[in-house]
């Protein structure tokens, strides 16, 4: 999962105008962010690098990013908490993951995983990005704007 | 992960950041004008 996360960052972004994009965006990455860092450091050496990506420290983890932004009040706190929480839920989607870090067993939607990832990634991606084209028309951003963005977000499942 | 494949990560994540924020933030600018 990757260019989904950027677009879970765009569609949440409509839900809080006064926060800057770039705490959606590297929100929705704080997780792999995270895991780059402890993975070279060599400290998480789960297979699903539970500090990291695991049910708890996402929770984790969204709590302490979204507490810087709630100075812009409690329904910017919510909605960049929800960025760095997508994450998880994507990832959970296709790879599955933790309930805590060193649980046994993992957390999967079974019937989504692996064989669909593909398609499902991709899907994830254009109704994310429909909810992005749809608030972008409500504050009158240009159409050929918004699609530029949403193409490049597209584009990025190509990785 | 080498710290070269998390700096390669880092990019991948960054640079794709920072061209969505600038088009958005140019399509802002350009509303308010």
């Amino acid at each position: 999962m990757y260019a989904a996360h950027f677009a879970a960052g765009l569609a949440l972004k409509g839900r809080a105008p006064r926060v800057p994009m770039m705490a959606f965006l590297i929100g929705a990455f704080v997780l792999d962010i995270l895991w780059i860092a402890f993975d070279v450091l060599d400290v998480d050496r789960m297979p699903l690098n539970d500090w990291s990506h695991s049910l708890l420290m996402a929770i984790v983890w969204s709590s302490v990013f979204a507490v810087y932004f709630r100075r812009f009040g409690s329904r910017a706190f919510v909605a960049v908490w929800l960025a760095v929480f997508s994450h998880f839920i994507l990832d959970l989607l296709v790879q599955g993951a933790t309930l805590y870090p060193g649980a046994s067993g993992r957390l999967i939607i079974a019937a989504l995983v692996a064989e669909h990832a593909g398609i499902l990634q991709i899907g994830l991606c254009v109704v994310l990005l429909g909810v992005y084209l749809y608030d972008a028309r409500r504050a009158s951003v240009p159409a050929w704007r918004a699609l530029l963005v949403s193409s490049v977000v597209l584009a990025l499942n190509l990785r | 992960m080498s710290l070269h494949d998390g700096i390669v990560e880092l990019i991948f994540i960054i640079v794709p950041a920072l061209v969505i924020d600038w088009l958005h933030r140019t399509s802002a600018g350009r509303r308010r004008d």
